[in-house]
């Protein structure tokens, strides 16, 4: 964080600026982190509850290993009555996505940063042909999602490895997918949890939207080298990929995708890497198949997030005995 | 919020119809993957190691200033990823700033700019984190641009790329931008070091331009990414759609490619979204795109970025001015 | 749910009066909602507490991955997330060590006011920044966007507390040279300067408390790695392996905030009482209240042997160090002392939760 105009509306680091700390490792003694072993075509364990916030339309909590975040839902609500407001025969939808401060590696402000409000533009393009926006005519949906806490791009990445007697730059922790793969599965949990706070908001949809990652690796002898080609043969699709690569793999590609599984259409799709056209879209199709595996097994948790919610709903609306506390019966004449 | 568009629900529902008429009627008359010309030079610069200024008919004018400056590491031989990746700036500043809302910042094609315009956003949208991206993307498997931009040990060349929008339209297209990166790029040319590349002090550099060296090799592989972007309507595909037809249309990609060998051939180095306006098709069609489509468009894109980016490179290697 | 039936009214000639339903009063008329309720017997108030009591929280500790401590605070649907990161200030050869050792000194709130944020406009803080982010939709209330007037008063007010409890021992922030030769002051090549971040998820009424809370317990909670100057490299690294844990003061003090609602002259107030304290006000509650006070107190550690069972009230094993009151001037003497009581059994109440969380092994 170098010297920077002070933001008057919050307090300020001291003057002088300071920096994230830099760890020292010699890479003889690195220890790895130890990554829970987990097949290729597995994803974490997804643990998604809605309407935790009591004050806004409708909310949902995600947390998927390290990544945690919650988003919330407010209106649909309608638009300022003011001279600028364009006439809006659609719900005008807004999309926001904030790591916390401390979610990531190094610590990041609280204005946005452009990977945040790209992030937060990529959930927009994700939901906005889900939600039935012309039954909201002259009104906003806002879509708030606050990240607590994100796997992000690991403690490597922060780390100088010095090992004694070499002279020669190490590049082995330093692979170009790292930063994809991050925000891929910062982005697919953000909006399957959005999808859950919409419907827990009760906004009509067309189909859930899940969100999927899959990354697509291969052998780190054939990536150096002979530089590209004959590695599609051995090619390792990862679902939801940890942000350690697998041993001796290095990264081809990530593909992050928002999937309406009901209507087998993809909404936002980002893939980032190479991929080789050799037999056309053949290499991409395996990637985004993978990714929308990915996807449906999210959308099993998403449908059971739902339910509970609905379940909760008609117990709620049942007509339960008078309890005590608010039998307080109240009159008010005039 | 989907680009804004001139046109009235009426005339959208009749594009619409035009469109997905097989054989498709665009309304310029071109076939389906055929570009719009396009006025493109580099090098203009003379204080710039790269330059090029672009120039499309609708989406207005593009310029790009590269300039390299000399960095010492924050350590002495081994840098963290993160301020590896500080080591390429990418900014883009819309002149003028008529067309975009306040607040809003440019949205490139609806790759960005799209949602959250609450205030918070400052600048430039998304535009340089997806020029940025295809850039660090570009290599990935083993090749990065970063090591290029080694010196010596201790030191780095730090790019800086400025792109200067000057558009009619609040939505651009992502093509007139990544033009002009792409040439700016392929035009970039580093001095050459004189000095031991083993050595800590300070690097010197030889002052001739005819012997500096090229950013990216003209001859070797991988190149400087290129992004077309492509629309759906019903069932068919079109490239480099106009304002309109993104308007109309049903689904968008952008796809970023970079020439793989002398042949023409691509890889795809990134796909993206893009937003569109749905105005023509009937309410409920369409809401995302499937499988089949996808492929589609992506094999459009592939297709017809060989020739494409070849010409471009060809194009921009006749002006350089050591040609 | 409640359908209304009508009281027997004393005019039998009156019209029948208007009634609504419950969930429909409160919201048309808050005041006069709140108001009815404290004045039943037993009081109680609309979310069916006493006015004397708060709300039971949960702590849960380090949970966060990146942050060096974090704390997550729940009482009823407040909910706060607070992660503390150390950066490091690194010294510049000619800087003077000691202007970083110091909190600002700004016994009030107005002088501190001025000093930070004054006409000025920089303000750069000291080694310990505590910031309060309301714009995470936690609430309909709070517009998106930069922040705005409450979460700055939060700010400085914590800012504030920081600055009057000095809960951090600035000395033990210094990242030394390894090199043993040098002198004790020229030694010092850096800071750790310790940003606390507060995120509101949920946000029902009385958040200072809670936040307050959490940046005690993330506090406690930090554990910072192991710095120290390296002269080849010529700057500070981390060791990843090793950290080691801040140096707080001894006992913290905790805030408790109160809530006054003005109860005007009615037949219905036969005890003619002008206002009535609640605790732990939750936000429909703080619409309505005419004052705010809030106090901030200290209860000695040692009182927790003890016994859980019996809350420490006598006044000598509590300190108050600070007691903040906003607008009107319908609290007496006698309400600040019953507030100061209930004050320390919570502090009492914090302090236990806070030993309980970090006896627990993660």
């Amino acid at each position: 964080m170098a010297a920077r105009a002070p933001d008057r509306r919050r307090n300020n680091p001291p003057s002088h600026g300071t920096t994230p700390p830099v760890f020292l490792s010699s890479s003889s003694e690195a220890v790895k982190p130890k990554q829970p072993s987990r097949p290729a075509d597995d994803v974490r364990k997804i643990f998604l509850r809605t309407g935790l916030i009591s004050s806004v339309t409708g909310s949902s909590f995600l947390e998927i290993a390290p990544l945690k975040l919650s988003v919330s839902v407010l209106g649909p609500r309608p638009l300022p009555r003011t001279s600028s407001t364009p006439f809006a025969a659609q719900a005008i939808l807004t999309t926001e996505v904030k790591f916390a401060p401390f979610a990531s590696t190094v610590r990041r402000g609280y204005i946005r940063d452009s990977s945040e409000r790209d992030l937060g533009s990529r959930l927009y393009q994700a939901l906005v042909g889900a939600i039935r926006r012309e039954l909201y005519p002259k009104s906003r949906i806002e879509v708030v999602v606050t990240i607590l806490d994100s796997e992000d791009e690991g403690d490597d990445v922060n780390t100088v490895y010095i090992e004694e007697g070499k002279t020669t730059v190490e590049t082995k922790f330093w692979d170009s997918g790292r930063a994809e793969r991050a925000l891929g599965v910062v982005l697919a949990g953000c909006i399957t949890a959005a999808s859950a706070a919409l419907a827990d908001a009760g906004i009509e949809m067309f189909d859930l939207v899940s969100g999927g990652v899959a990354t697509a690796f291969v052998d780190e002898v054939n990536s150096k080298g002979k530089g590209k080609g004959d590695a599609v043969s051995n090619k390792l699709y990862v679902r939801d990929p940890a942000i350690a690569p697998p041993e001796g793999k290095t990264p081809l590609a990530t593909c992050v995708l928002g999937y309406m599984a009901a209507r087998d259409e993809i909404s936002e799709l980002w893939i980032s890497g190479k991929i080789g056209t050799k037999n056309g879209t053949a290499e991409m199709d395996e990637l985004v198949d993978e990714a929308i595996a990915a996807a449906r097994s999210a959308r099993g948790v998403l449908n059971e997030a739902a339910k509970e919610r609905v379940q909760f709903i008609v117990d709620k609306t049942a007509p339960a005995p008078p309890s005590k506390g608010e039998s307080t019966d109240i009159e008010m004449s005039g | 919020m989907p680009p804004p568009t001139p046109l009235s629900p009426p005339e959208l529902s009749y594009l619409y119809a035009s469109l997905s008429l097989s054989p498709p009627i665009r309304l310029d008359l071109r076939t389906p993957t055929q570009f719009r010309p396009i006025v493109a030079e580099c090098s203009f610069l003379p204080h710039c190691n790269g330059s090029a200024r672009v120039c499309m008919s609708e989406a207005g004018e593009c310029i790009v200033g590269i300039k390299a400056e000399v960095e010492k590491d924050a350590t002495t031989k081994y840098v963290t990823v993160i301020e590896r990746e500080k080591w390429i700036e990418v900014s883009v500043e819309v002149a003028g700033g008529g067309a975009s809302g306040a607040g809003s910042g440019v949205g490139i094609g609806g790759i960005s700019g799209a949602g959250g315009a609450t205030g918070r956003d400052e600048g430039d949208g998304g535009a340089a984190v997806w020029l940025k991206e295809g850039l660090l993307a570009g290599g990935a498997g083993g090749w990065s641009i970063l090591d290029r931009l080694v010196i010596s040990s201790g030191w780095h060349w730090k790019l800086y790329i400025d792109v200067l929008l000057l558009t009619p339209t609040s939505h651009p297209s992502p093509l007139l931008l990544s033009t002009a990166v792409n040439m700016a790029l392929d035009s970039t040319y580093l001095p050459k070091l004189t000095s031991p590349h083993d050595v800590d002090d300070i690097p010197t550099f030889s002052d001739d331009w005819a012997i500096s060296v090229p950013l990216y090799e003209p001859t070797t592989f991988p190149r400087p990414p290129m992004s077309l972007p492509v629309v759906a309507v019903g069932d068919n595909v079109f490239l480099d759609p106009s304002v309109a037809e993104v308007a109309t249309a049903e689904a968008g990609l952008v796809v970023t490619l970079s020439l793989s060998d002398s042949e023409g051939s691509c890889d795809i180095v990134g796909v993206r979204s893009m937003e569109v306006g749905r105005g023509g098709g009937k309410e409920g069609d369409r809401k995302g795109i499937n499988r089949k489509l996808l492929r589609q468009m992506v094999n459009a894109c592939v297709k017809e970025a060989g020739g494409v980016i070849k010409g471009l490179g060809e194009t921009t290697h006749k002006q350089m001015f050591r040609a | 749910m409640a359908t209304l039936t009508r009281q027997p009214s004393s005019g039998e000639s009156q019209p029948p009066p208007l009634t609504f339903s419950t969930s429909l009063f409160r919201q048309i008329s808050p005041a006069l909602y709140l108001q009815r309720h404290l004045l039943h017997s037993p009081p109680t108030r609309p979310n069916g507490r006493s006015p004397s009591q708060c709300r039971d929280f949960t702590l849960t500790t380090n949970s966060l991955s990146h942050a060096h401590g974090s704390a997550v605070v729940r009482a009823g649907d407040t909910a706060v997330v607070c992660g503390i990161r150390g950066e490091i200030l690194t010294v510049a050869p000619g800087d003077d060590p000691s202007q970083f050792e110091s909190y600002n000194s700004s016994p009030t709130s107005a002088t501190h006011a001025c000093g930070t944020r004054g006409a000025g406009g920089a303000s750069w803080g000291g080694l310990v920044i505590p910031n309060v982010e309301l714009s995470t939709g936690c609430s309909k209330k709070y517009p998106l966007g930069p922040p705005g007037g409450l979460a700055q008063t939060l700010s400085d007010q914590l800012h504030e507390l920081i600055n009057v409890t000095k809960p951090v021992s600035l000395a033990s922030l210094r990242i030394y040279d390894g090199d043993s030769n040098l002198s004790s002051t020229t030694k010092i090549k850096g800071y750790w300067c310790l940003y606390i971040d507060v995120l509101c998820i949920s946000l029902d009424g009385n958040i200072l408390d809670a936040a307050w809370y959490a940046i005690v317990a993330a506090l406690k909670s930090t554990n910072l790695p192991f710095a120290s100057w390296n002269q080849t490299e010529e700057r500070i690294f981390c060791d990843g392996a090793r950290y080691h844990p801040i140096s707080l003061r001894r006992s913290f003090p905790f805030t408790t905030t109160f809530a006054l609602i003005p109860i005007p002259n009615s037949p219905e107030n036969s005890a003619g009482e002008a206002a009535i304290l609640i605790n732990d006000p939750d936000s429909y509650e703080e619409d309505e209240a005419c004052e705010i006070l809030t106090i901030l107190s200290t209860t000695d550690m040692g009182t927790i042997q003890g016994g859980p069972s019996q809350p420490p009230l006598a006044g000598s094993r509590t300190r108050v160090e600070k007691i903040e009151k906003r607008g009107g001037w319908k609290i007496g003497i006698s309400q600040i002392e019953i507030c100061t009581q209930l004050a320390a059994s919570k502090a009492a109440r914090y302090t236990q939760y806070l030993m309980k969380e970090q006896l627990t092994p993660m």
